[in-house]
């Protein structure tokens, strides 16, 4: 019962009106609150929290989806970085390849050089 | 088996080390949750959270507190958001159930438990821990300033105005003879004096 919390606690000492809050209570109330203290949760108590560490690991967290994604994403992006940048290459290349072939090519006589195709030849004219 | 050597195995990955580290210091975290936040359903919750933050934080735990007190400061401060939590709850008028409506205990039928408990929990969170770490814990005055963060005269000033608050909650139980009905609120949910 709450009486106990007013309850003489030095035996010598008589509880008077007086004294009972300023001396006695202080330690009957340390006392009784001392008997509030509740110390087990319910049972297997241990079990659950293990549990919820294992669930909570198996469920990935939400940044770690989002990088996941990303890298996903990032990874379709570069193949196809990767391949266009090997067509410019190749078509880079084709190219060089032409001109080098056109350079190399018989050489051009000056008429050819500096008169267009379409133009009458020397004899044509005379 | 010691607590730094459960420890280095739950680091490893040992879930049987981690769970007798739990079952170890449950009592300890039970007692300061439930004398925070009183009997209530979130108790278990908040209890279960600090574990687990606990075992986030594994890796950084370098041994400089015991992992009791580790522990205890973990409880405590999900405890505050939780007060905090259900203070915000009742501004918006969106939660029924917090301390002021709490299960209610009738004079008439009174159990000195659940009238201290009461009137534990109408005392402001900072007085409320130092009682719970003090003297529902049983911690010392300086382990309670270690895991507070606060000089031992703080704790001790805390504790000598929650002790002052909770003889003045108390003293209609003591004036009225306890059995009888409280002096200023018959017939009604016992309703501690205001505190000035």
């Amino acid at each position: 019962m709450i009486n106990r919390l007013f309850h003489r606690s030095r035996p010598h000492r008589e509880t008077t009106a007086k004294n009972w809050q300023d001396e006695q209570l202080p330690d009957a109330l340390e006392h009784a609150l001392a008997g509030l203290r509740r110390d087990r949760f319910s049972p297997f108590f241990a079990e659950r929290v293990v549990a919820r560490i294992r669930r909570e690991a198996a469920q990935q967290p939400a940044e770690l989806v989002f990088f996941l994604s990303l890298t996903r994403a990032f990874r379709r992006v570069a193949l196809a970085g990767t391949a266009i940048a090997v067509l410019v290459i190749g078509i880079n290349f084709m190219v060089d390849k032409s001109e080098v072939d056109y350079l190399t090519t018989s050489a051009v006589s000056l008429e050819e050089a500096i008169l267009p195709a379409f133009a009458p030849s020397l004899e044509e004219i005379l | 088996m010691t607590d730094t050597e459960l420890v280095k195995q739950a680091m490893e990955g040992n879930e049987r080390a981690f769970a007798d580290l739990v079952r170890r210091h449950e009592s300890r975290v039970a007692a300061t949750v439930y004398g925070m936040l009183g009997d209530c359903p979130e108790a278990e919750d908040i209890g279960q959270e600090t574990f687990i933050r606990f075992y986030r934080a594994l890796p950084r735990f370098r041994g400089e507190s015991t992992v009791a007190t580790y522990l205890t400061r973990i409880a405590i401060n999900l405890s505050l958001n939780e007060l905090k939590r259900r203070k915000r709850r009742r501004l918006l008028g969106l939660h029924s159930i917090d301390e002021s409506e709490a299960p209610t205990v009738r004079i008439e039928n009174p159990e000195w438990r659940e009238v201290l408990q009461r009137a534990l929990q109408r005392l402001d969170p900072l007085f409320r821990t130092v009682v719970v770490l003090r003297w529902i814990e049983g911690y010392s005055t300086r382990e309670t300033a270690e895991i507070l963060d606060v000089p031992e005269g703080t704790v001790l000033s805390r504790l000598a105005r929650a002790q002052k608050k909770l003889q003045h909650m108390l003293a209609p139980y003591h004036e009225a003879g306890i059995a009888a009905r409280p002096i200023h609120s018959p017939d009604t949910d016992v309703q501690p004096r205001p505190v000035g």
